[in-house]
């Protein structure tokens, strides 16, 4: 045998056994012992369980804002001063070099409260636009990132997407976890603040925030109730900066004189009360009175050496997620979760799935080769043909394996769409090489190859411009289909079927 | 083995005319009900959760449907049971702006195992939906491009185009008849209708305009290869599709049925439509 002229069952034959390597469980890494298709393949979500969140994050951009002779946090207080209901990390003003940036108001108001409220600032801008900057879809990511490892969710994967309107998607994927783990995670901003509550003659009490999650430097584990704090708690040490300011605050508003200390009770008035609120994402969720330990050492100046700090929580459950909250840091912007998609397949119904569709691509295949057996009636064309369109599968399983793409329902579409395609093409071919009677030379079996490939190529040309499309559009599960089909149609088209015409005439015995 | 007994397909007995007028009258008889449902519904086609907003949750119930009824309290569109499992339905509320963590929650209240949740927002649904239509177009668009690049003549392309047109367009009405929604499954199998319908077509146009010989001679060959093909597709097509409705994987089962409307349809459009306008370009040459 020629290796030149049957180049193709070699190349075929070579792609076939890397594939068989890739895929095979040899070099799986995975120790399940039970599953009986351990092979070395990634499986989606629709494959293996677990959940995906696509949402968009809520808010607006102003383009192109001025901010010549202002000062960042005065912009951002004087707008944020126009919505009574909204927090210091609600708005976020970037200011670029020559004074021009964009301002980001990360809540779902009307944008002509936004429009009036900069107006009111004095602030020019180009446009508002829905949406945010690309700056915090970044952090988005990174913060939702580190929201997973803390949590230990393992395995979870966060990216952006956009739609040709031009609408940006964070999309959360986690394997094995449901949808309502996944959803208390992301749900919330996890924005975390220390606000002092404290008598004032003019209101019935005033309030200021001492501590953002800017100013805490290191968060350390979760600690059991002690005698001196009766309540899970986390232990913190602030920055410098933070441990500076918050010493002057407390000092100012009394918390360092001794007298004020342990007066956040129920029994005393609520006027007269001096308490240390944690607040997460606007509420509080516990108040704590200032020890007597913490207010002396406020009243010496000693707490700026130490920098020490203690957030007291509710119950363990509660200091958990406190913990997560502290070391992750706060969503720049929150997502909207019910303006995209959830979806979430238990891993049960997954591996039903799984096995269900090997199952079916099988029964299939064999519906092909029964067809072809009972059309051919000669095991010389009809086993090749069945072989050549089930190695098709097994080399895209094995590049599938080799980059590393998760396996998932449209994925199977996409197999189901290239055997038959390519079992078509086999039958053209095998048609065209035997027309008219025995195939007497080289010569006319390769013009008649020619013919053949004149038209699956045309046809091959057809299906993958109309699939590029949506290869690209981001239309979900569509785009897996169109590029497993694509890609299929090509190692079919210039492998795996002129291949089988050469083995045909191998078994056909050409001179 | 066995061949297909083309040569008493009685091609010689009827008229261009008479051949195209059957899948013309059905592609005529579809444009007419797309565009009745386009004016009753304000949509040419029942667009499912995936294109309107909605949620689909799979989940078992020990005591049947009933509690399943009783227990949710928003308007359910379908329960459908899964046949290879005991007591598991897939549950779908499209029409209500329900939120799925609602559903969740009533489920679990319920003592009812959520298998799955799949549950889209109104307004990415309807992108999703523009998307769609945007990408049939494009591929259609590009098929077409790519027909005439290859025949470079205009009255063997068009009846390639035309034959394709009816292989989308009939199927799509033969779904609204039987209730089929359109689903991002089926969007994927019309896509698919375009590759295997322009396989045939492409066969037989090469056949009959690049080939020597007799006209019927090279008509019977590769209408004998065709319907090889389509018959080889339609039978795995048929057990997969009846294997994957018993396993109650829905997105193969929805691509299935449309593949299997869209071959048969195909057989017409390649051999009765694209046919004829053939003979009858082929007769003007002469």
């Amino acid at each position: 045998m020629n290796i030149r002229s049957n180049w193709r069952i070699f190349a075929l034959s070579i792609l076939l056994i890397l594939s068989v390597i890739v895929i095979s469980p040899i070099g799986s890494t995975s120790t399940s012992t039970s599953d009986s298709l351990d092979l070395n393949l990634s499986y989606g979500l629709d494959l293996s369980g677990g959940t995906r969140v696509r949402a968009p994050l809520v808010g607006w951009t102003a383009e192109e804002v001025s901010f010549v002779g202002y000062q960042e946090s005065n912009v951002e207080e004087t707008v944020l001063s126009q919505f009574p209901s909204l927090s210091r990390s609600d708005v976020d003003a970037k200011i670029g070099s020559g004074g021009i940036g964009t301002f980001e108001i990360f809540a779902d108001i009307p944008v002509e409260d936004f429009k009036l409220a900069l107006s009111r600032a004095n602030l020019s801008y180009s446009e508002i636009r829905p949406g945010v900057t690309a700056q915090t879809r970044k952090t988005t990511l990174e913060v939702l990132n580190k929201k997973f490892d803390e949590s230990g969710l393992t395995g979870a994967t966060v990216q952006q997407s956009t739609t040709p309107s031009g609408q940006y998607f964070i999309i959360i994927e986690v394997p094995n976890y449901n949808s309502n783990e996944v959803r208390k995670l992301v749900e919330k901003r996890g924005s975390v603040e220390v606000m002092i509550q404290f008598p004032t003659e003019t209101k019935e009490w005033g309030t200021v925030v001492v501590l953002t999650q800017d100013d805490i430097a290191t968060v350390g584990t979760v600690q059991d109730p002690t005698v001196s704090i009766g309540s899970p708690h986390v232990p913190v040490t602030l920055t410098e900066e933070g441990a500076s300011n918050f010493q002057i605050y407390m000092q100012q508003y009394g918390f360092s004189s001794q007298s004020n200390s342990n007066t956040c009770t129920n029994s005393i008035p609520r006027e007269l009360r001096y308490c240390i609120h944690t607040v997460l994402d606007g509420d509080i969720v516990y108040s704590a009175s200032i020890s007597p330990g913490l207010s002396t050492s406020l009243a010496k100046g000693e707490f700026i050496n130490s920098k020490n700090f203690v957030m007291t929580s509710t119950n363990r459950t509660n200091a958990d997620s406190l913990r997560l909250n502290l070391r992750a840091g706060a969503l720049p912007a929150p997502l909207d979760l019910d303006s995209g998609t959830i979806n979430f397949v238990s891993p049960s119904l997954a591996e039903n799935f799984k096995i269900y569709s090997f199952l079916i691509g099988l029964i299939a295949i064999l519906a092909v080769a029964a067809v072809v057996f009972f059309r051919y009636g000669e095991i010389k064309v009809a086993f090749p043909m069945v072989i050549t369109a089930l190695s098709e599968v097994i080399i895209l399983l094995g590049f599938s394996s080799g980059i590393g793409l998760a396996l998932d329902l449209s994925h199977i579409a996409g197999f189901i769409a290239v055997i038959g395609t390519g079992v078509d093409d086999l039958i053209i071919i095998a048609d065209e090489v035997m027309a008219e009677g025995s195939v007497s030379s080289k010569r006319i079996f390769r013009n008649r190859f020619r013919a053949a490939f004149w038209i699956i190529g045309a046809a091959a040309v057809t299906t993958i411009v109309a699939l590029s499309p949506l290869a690209v559009l981001s239309l979900g599960d569509l785009r897996g289909f169109a590029i497993v089909t694509i890609l299929g149609v090509l190692i079919g088209v210039l492998i795996t079927r002129p291949a089988y015409g050469d083995i045909l005439k191998f078994l056909l015995k050409l001179k | 083995m066995f061949e297909f007994n083309v040569e008493s397909f009685p091609f010689k007995k009827y008229s261009n005319k008479q051949l195209a007028s059957i899948p013309l009258t059905l592609l005529l008889v579809s444009i007419l009900i797309l565009g009745g449902w386009y004016l009753a519904t304000g949509s040419p086609v029942n667009p499912g959760i995936e294109f309107t907003g909605g949620t689909e949750i799979t989940l078992i119930s020990v005591g049947g449907t009933d509690p399943i009824y009783s227990t949710f309290n928003w308007p359910i569109d379908s329960i459908r049971p899964i046949a290879t499992q005991t007591n598991a339905y897939i549950v779908t509320f499209q029409s209500s702006t329900v939120q799925p963590e609602q559903l969740e929650l009533a489920s679990s209240n319920a003592g009812f195992e959520v298998l799955a949740v799949q549950s889209t927002s109104p307004s990415f649904g309807a992108e999703s939906q523009t998307l769609a239509l945007l990408g049939i177009m494009m591929a259609f668009i590009g098929m077409a491009i790519v027909v005439f690049f290859l025949f470079r003549k205009l009255v063997p392309s068009l009846a390639v185009v035309l034959s394709a047109l009816g292989d989308i367009l009939i199927p799509l009405a033969i779904m609204n008849l039987l209730g089929i929604q359109l689903s991002l499954g089926t969007v994927a199998a019309l896509l698919m209708l375009i590759g295997y319908s322009v396989d045939s077509d492409i066969l037989l146009t090469n056949h009959i305009l690049k080939r020597k010989g007799n006209f019927y001679e090279s008509t019977y060959n590769a209408m004998r290869t065709g319907l090889t093909m389509t018959f080889t597709s339609l039978s795995a097509i048929t057990v997969m599709t009846i294997s994957s409705f018993l396993f109650g994987v829905d997105l193969l089962t929805s691509i299935g049925v449309v593949l299997i409307f869209g071959l048969l349809v195909d057989l017409l459009n390649t051999y009765l439509l694209n046919f004829s306008l053939l003979r009858w370009y082929v007769e003007g040459l002469q």
